[in-house]
């Protein structure tokens, strides 16, 4: 039983560090139509930039906003080139950045290659509580510093500054035919999007307490693209319930998977169940294109 | 061409458009200085000059290719002249990011009408209100009730404008809703949030039902009684000659002739290129 609570934490922290990164992603793409192919990458510098610097011994508050802090440069490095030409190179360099970032990190000493980096400090170990008790504890620190970064992002959204986003992801050369200089605003976006994605970076590595290079596979971006589009595009609570059912799928299916059913092996029912959840994307995007939490109507529109 | 309005205008109809000089007309709103645009080796505008004044409605027209859009695009930024300058009240614009005549008071509408589908048609109004102070982060996060203050007075300009253009009924509606018509106006409406002294109209009349062309034409004029200055892409001569002080005919990328309604309807030279399919 205490097992099984266990695992549904860890179920549930999987969860939420995922609508975290999404909430970034989406706030570049949702909200201002930017196309990032490489957020994988903020969330690796973020989780690589906390362990590094709490190794090291630096206050764990401090590596986190670090983490954001490093991981909002590295964006801004790829977008003000690739932003001043057109939009679609922002897609080419961030994919391309994403898988150099992660050959790097497994080729340099200073991150441990591919043995990675493990042993650091967490937060609330201070607690005297069981392990199991501790990862109910981050669950809820995770809730917690998620639910903070969704009220801001709403808060942003709702703002004019976020009407300046929509504006650009409706139309950007009316945007600038009345008056606004588009370039700051997308390098904001992006760059707030990734400082997101750096936090959950860092959240991941004190979940998994251990990291390396393979935990930042390009799959991650599409992951974080699928459960977006899932939940509804423009939507943070489209980040929310995308993460849930995306995996909720993912754990449920994989209950099948743990040992030989009839004529399959255990790796041909693992492949067949990556099959089983394209499936249900592909019909939830035939019956639903909008998303469960997107207008009907908003797929309808046009300029 | 005798009736300009112009003293220092040249008298001929053939292409006064060529270099007349580089400077500026003393109280021009919009001076053009031979502007010329190519595209690889050929030349849409050709040396192109006039200017507009304040107060003034005038109406640039021409065959199909004449390379009036493309001369907006020019004169609004969108597109780097090849030479030339345009200058609006005083201030050099080729050369600077397409966002400034906005801020400057000179505001474009396009040939075929850009709405943000997926914003209400308050939020198109609202976006486009200048020196919002809620559009940097700083101040969201320093000064919110500046912020909260000068939103609520954004919004009260938009239920104007709103209520000016007949909007009412569909002021939350998502713009892609909309009807053409009604975009027409919405962008009309839109422009004119960013509080400019002139507009650049590409082809306001096209597509629109013979009912809402006679709405548009007391709009235009009733902003031109409040101060507004217009530039007037049209192919619809009724409306040309119906509204505009003075009308600048362009053809193969010159203009071929200038003048009040009347002499440019009677101009060989425009006769010819409109009949001659220049
Ligand atoms: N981006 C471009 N590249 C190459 N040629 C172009 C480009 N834009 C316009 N042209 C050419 O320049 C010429 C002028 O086009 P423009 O759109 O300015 O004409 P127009 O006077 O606005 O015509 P219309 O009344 O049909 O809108 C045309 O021959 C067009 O093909
Ligand atoms: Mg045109």
């Amino acid at each position: 039983m205490s097992m099984l609570l266990g695992y549904f934490a860890g179920f549930l922290t999987n969860v939420v560090i995922y609508t975290l990164f999404v909430i970034g992603l989406n706030l570049q793409f949702g909200y201002t139509g930017l196309i990032n192919f490489g957020h994988v990458a903020f969330l690796a510098v973020g989780a690589y930039t906390v362990a590094i610097l709490v190794t090291h011994h630096a206050p764990i508050l401090l590596a986190v906003l670090a983490g954001m802090a490093v991981a909002a440069l590295f964006s801004f490095l790829l977008g003000y080139p690739a932003l001043r030409l057109r939009d679609d190179y922002l897609a080419i360099v961030t994919i391309g950045f994403a898988e150099v970032l992660r050959i790097w990190l497994n080729n340099v000493s200073f991150t441990n290659g591919p043995e990675g980096i493990g042993g650091f400090a967490v937060p609330l170990s201070w607690l005297p509580v069981s392990h199991d008790a501790w990862r109910w504890l981050f669950l809820l620190l995770c809730a917690a510093v998620t639910a903070v970064v969704f009220a801001a992002v709403e808060y942003l959204a709702r703002s004019p500054w976020g009407r300046v986003l929509k504006a650009i992801r409706e139309d950007e050369d009316v945007a600038v035919a009345l008056g606004k200089n588009i370039v700051s605003y997308k390098l904001a976006a992006l760059a707030l999007g990734a400082a997101i994605a750096g936090l959950a970076g860092g959240l991941t590595a004190f979940f998994y307490q251990y990291i390396n290079p393979h935990n930042f596979e390009a799959t991650i971006t599409f992951e974080a693209w699928t459960i977006m589009v899932l939940g509804g595009v423009g939507k943070n609570w489209g980040a929310v319930l995308g993460a849930v059912i995306y995996f909720g799928l993912y754990t449920i299916t994989s209950e099948f998977t743990s040992s030989p059913i009839g004529p399959f092996s255990t790796d041909q029912l693992a492949a067949l169940r990556i099959v089983l959840i394209g499936v249900v994307l592909i019909l939830l995007m035939i019956y639903r294109p909008q998303g469960i939490l997107g207008r009907k109507e908003d797929l309808g529109l046009d300029r | 061409m005798t009736a300009d309005v112009r003293p220092s205008a040249p008298a001929s109809g053939s292409a006064p458009g060529a270099a007349d000089g580089t400077a500026p007309a003393a109280g021009a709103m919009l001076s053009v200085r031979d502007v010329r645009k190519l595209f690889g080796g050929f030349a849409a505008v050709d040396g192109v000059s006039f200017d507009v004044h304040p107060g003034e409605i005038v109406g640039l027209i021409g065959p199909n290719g004449a390379g009036k859009s493309t001369l907006f695009q020019v004169i609004s930024l969108f597109l780097p002249a090849t030479s030339g300058e345009v200058v609006f009240m005083g201030t050099p614009l080729i050369g600077r990011p397409p966002y400034v005549p906005a801020r400057l008071g000179l505001v474009r509408t396009f040939q075929i009408t850009r709405v943000f589908a997926r914003m209400t048609v308050l939020e198109n109004l609202m976006f486009a209100a200048p020196r919002q102070p809620g559009e940097h982060l700083q101040n969201l996060l320093l000064q919110p009730r500046r912020v909260r203050e000068h939103e609520a007075q954004v919004a009260r300009r938009a239920e104007e404008l709103v209520e000016y253009f007949n909007l009412g009924r569909v002021r939350d509606q998502y713009a892609g809703a909309l009807s053409g018509g009604q975009r027409k106006l919405l962008e009309m409406a839109r422009a004119l949030m960013t509080e400019p002294r002139m507009m650049l109209l590409d082809e306001p009349m096209a597509g629109v039902n013979p009912a809402l062309k006679e709405e548009l034409l007391r709009y235009i004029r009733d902003l031109r009684e409040k101060g507004m200055t217009f530039l007037v892409i049209e192919h619809d001569m009724d409306m040309i000659m119906r509204i505009c002080d003075r009308i600048v005919v362009m053809a193969n990328g010159r203009i071929i002739a200038e003048g009040d309604p009347q002499s440019v309807r009677e101009n060989r030279a425009v006769i010819d290129a409109y009949l001659g399919g220049a």
